[in-house]
């Protein structure tokens, strides 16, 4: 492993000191400032699919997770019109789909309602679209809620047949049209903590697994107890 | 249909970055790619039958569906329907007896579908890759009823059976004027082995100076100096490199690329040549757009004659790569995504694919017109190139001329010629607006614009210049354009995929005289938005019509704007509000009646 050069960067002011390299989500919260995600995942390589990190990299607006830092660069988190957009995207996602989250299986550990919590949304400021999506449900042990899906491709990317590398899911169509798919074959093949990943890493409840529903009470999960902001600070001043 | 599947995937390897050219090829058998199909290709590649879909379903040109013998895609750009486009519609469904985007019959599928780069001879359509221009009502007729009666596309275009692979055929068919010859494009005969002579025995990185000296930028659009990316793909580190032709030419009324190819072709190749000498590649490549097929067989002959004057494939090779209808596939990360045989959706950049491109190697992608200019400047130098044209944009360049004006078609002009004088030579007739660049580019006002330059430092021009005159509907324009973007966002980013869907429904709401105030601010804000967080330059660029229109021509919008009567939003419809509940209830008593 090679020996990453010690930095001195700039966040909403604050000098930061960090290795050269690193991605800019993870500087940030381990310096105490929050940048809210749904399509990255830290320790893999970043997707740049939902644009919800977006901050200013010396005067530019860029997606955080797409960024790794190098010497004096100058970063704006909080800047209030940047900190719109971030919140714009979000509201965007809740009105491109069908989102329900009262009755929702995912409430309470759903990545996109607790950064909407975070982000102080009351109500998407766009028109909410209500399309029509047809559930899958031809896996046997992972069922397809499409309304809710968000095109993260963190699944299409992370979860991949173990014995083949073949793609689980995919996605079909293109733009409005695009829709996630899932190969039945190799998700009937997936070993239980596989599926449990899956689940896992879905940032919404599009990915829900067949026979376990409600295992814990809404009311008691982890963003229920906790807010999405501490959960991402806590473990990077760990 | 087993065996047929078969025979074709034997021509091809293992390799998922020949997965364009199956799904053509099946298509071509089949009319479509059917199910059946794409598991036997799943297997053979090594991949699920949902990743080969994940392409297949991708580009507007592959059916996974019947889609009749004769597919027929006819253009529906703002330029087509300035000129007859709604009664070739009509007339196409009576003649084929079939409905536009429907399921089609056994003979014909009908498709709109975007700018296919005749927008001087609008209405235009394709029959499986043979193009048909000037359209009426009557022409129509004709062809249909010779499809019927057994005869080909490729006979009815091109009565005098010349055979593809000669000029003869896509003149026939195309017929593009140049009306206006430039010294870098137009200027005579290239000796191309004296010019390839001298290059090749300059060290890569003589040519390099001279192109940077030159002061070329890439003439697709972005203006990239041609000389940093040749540069820097020199200096990335790699054991292959590739030299791609962007032929992928999509922008809305844009054709000089065609023009290029058809009249060009070789100065073209030269110049990629040059370039592969340059950056040290062994394997080029010209992603050619699927709309442009007629050309492909035109364009192996002239590849074939270099090779045989000794002027190609020694120690560099050029080959052609279909693509199937993506306008997204105009970014450089895109194209290079499809030709892994994957879904034109643009990478994460950085890294750029001069330092990962095709297969992660290092790779220079250059529009067809930036190649053909590299050419000329090697053969007269750089002084003498960047003598013409402003300090920021040296040479000439192409423009593509459509719309309101008395000669559409191709004109060389050097950089900073006046919007003014452009106008003047064209023949405008009247002229109000002209959109610079195509959709992605800039509305300008024929008058308060006039005196403006084209060039990188005022007017950025792509080669796309559209005239619309006084009596045409601005704002209709603006609103085909936003659905033109919400038709061919990938969808990889929500700016860009959820965004373009609303502004296009703002616009709606100008239109149907709906709109107050807060509307134009929510899309200005909300252009920004898309234009600020998006993934690519579709994204980047994509609210451009609207925002663009905003400041120039500001009364297209006020003009139509309502005021706010009482509590409730101008663009809250009640009565579409409460027939909902009406419809609710009646399936409900449906439901409950059984």
């Amino acid at each position: 492993m090679t020996i990453q050069q010690t930095i001195q960067i700039e966040i909403d002011g604050v000098a930061v000191t960090t290795e050269e390299g690193r991605n800019l989500v993870d500087v940030a919260a381990e310096s105490g400032v929050y940048v809210p995600t749904l399509c990255y995942l830290e320790g893999n390589p970043a997707l740049g699919t939902c644009r919800a990190c977006s901050v200013k990299v010396n005067g530019n607006v860029i997606p955080a997770c797409t960024v790794k830092v190098t010497e004096g660069m100058r970063i704006e988190v909080n800047e209030p019109e940047t900190a719109d957009m971030r919140k714009a995207l979000v509201e965007i996602l809740f009105s491109e789909g069908n989102h329900n989250c009262p009755s929702c299986e995912k409430s309470g550990r759903c990545t996109l309602q607790a950064v909407g919590y975070e982000l102080d949304m009351m109500v998407s400021r766009f028109p909410y679209q209500f399309p029509e999506r047809v559930q899958d449900h031809a896996s046997d042990k992972i069922w397809l809620e499409r309304d809710r899906c968000i095109f993260c491709q963190r699944c299409v990317e992370f979860i991949r047949d173990r014995a083949t590398g073949k793609k689980i899911f995919s996605i079909s169509g293109r733009g409005t049209n695009a829709r996630i798919e899932i190969d039945a074959e190799l998700a009937n093949a997936m070993p239980p903590e596989q599926v449990r990943e899956a689940v896992d890493i879905c940032p919404v409840g599009t990915i829900i697994e067949k026979g376990v529903g409600y295992d814990d009470p809404i009311g008691q999960r982890f963003y229920d107890v906790e807010s999405v902001r501490d959960r991402v600070l806590e473990r990077n001043a760990e | 249909m087993t065996q047929d599947i078969a025979t074709i995937l034997d021509r091809y390897g293992k390799d998922r970055t020949e997965l364009m050219d199956i799904l053509w090829d099946i298509q071509h058998s089949c009319g479509y790619i059917p199910a059946e199909a794409v598991s036997v290709v799943a297997v053979r590649l090594g991949l699920t039958p949902e990743d080969v879909m994940e392409t297949a379903t991708f580009y507007h040109f592959f059916h996974t569906k019947p889609s009749g013998r004769y597919r027929i895609y006819l253009c529906d750009t703002v330029i087509a329907k300035m000129h007859g486009y709604q009664e070739v519609h009509e007339a196409l469904e009576r003649e084929t007896g079939t409905r536009f985007n429907g399921p089609g019959s056994e003979d014909f599928g009908l498709f709109d579908t975007a700018c296919i780069g005749v927008s001087d001879h609008e209405p235009a359509m394709l029959i499986d890759g043979v193009v048909f221009t000037d359209l009426t009502p009557t022409s129509v007729a004709v062809i249909i009823s010779r499809l019927k009666q057994g005869q080909s596309p490729e006979e009815i275009a091109s009565p005098s059976r010349f055979p593809r692979s000669e000029v003869a055929f896509v003149d026939a068919l195309t017929r593009t004027t140049v009306y206006r010859s430039g010294p870098v494009f137009f200027g005579g005969e290239i000796d191309y082995r004296a010019l390839l002579d001298r290059c090749l025995a300059m060290t890569p990185q003589d040519v390099i100076t001279t192109i940077k000296h030159s002061g070329l930028r890439g003439l697709g659009g972005a203006g990239f100096p041609t000389g940093i990316k040749w540069q820097s793909c020199r200096a990335a580190r790699g054991d292959e490199k590739y030299v791609i032709c962007n032929a992928d030419e999509g922008e809305p009324g844009t054709f000089k690329d065609r023009v290029v190819l058809t009249r060009l072709p070789k100065q073209m190749f030269v110049g990629m040549i040059i370039a592969a000498h340059a950056v040290g590649a062994a394997q080029g490549i010209v992603y050619l757009r699927a709309e442009y097929a007629y050309l492909r067989e035109y364009l192996e002959q002239q590849l074939a004659e270099l090779r045989d004057e000794g002027l190609l494939g020694n120690g560099f090779d050029i080959r052609i790569q279909s693509g199937a209808g993506a306008y997204v596939c105009g970014d450089e990360s895109a194209l290079i995504e499809s030709c892994e045989g994957k879904r034109g959706t643009p990478r994460l950049k950085p890294p750029f694919p001069v330092e990962h491109g095709f297969l992660d190697k290092p790779t220079a992608v250059n529009n067809v017109e930036t190649f053909a200019a590299a050419a000329r400047i090697m053969d007269m130098g750089a002084d003498w190139f960047a003598a013409m044209g402003t300090p920021e944009s040296k040479g000439t360049r192409l423009l593509s001329v459509s719309g309101d004006c008395a000669a559409t078609g191709i004109y060389e002009v050097e950089w900073g010629i006046t919007l003014r004088e452009v106008l003047g030579m064209i023949g405008a007739e009247d002229p109000r607006a002209v959109q610079i660049s195509g959709p992605s580019g800039e509305m300008v006002s024929a008058s308060a614009d006039a005196d403006r330059r084209l060039a990188f430092e005022d007017i950025s021009c792509g080669g796309s210049f559209m005239v619309f005159n006084t009596q045409r509907d601005l704002l209709g324009v603006v609103r085909d354009f936003m659905q033109f973007f919400v038709d061919e966002s990938c969808g990889i980013c929500v700016p860009c995929r959820a965004g373009n869907v609303v502004l296009r429904q703002k616009v709606d709401l100008v239109i149907n005289g709906r709109a107050d105030q807060s509307d134009l601010d929510d899309m200005v804000q909300w252009g920004a938005v898309i234009a600020k967080t998006s993934r690519c330059g579709l994204g980047t660029t994509s609210p451009n019509p609207i925002l663009t229109t905003l400041v120039k021509f500001p009364e297209i919008y006020s003009d139509r704007l309502t005021k706010q009567d009482g509590s409730l939003l101008s663009s809250f419809d009640i009565d579409a509000a409460l027939s909902d509940y009406g419809k609710a209830m009646e399936q409900l008593a449906v439901q409950e009646s059984r």
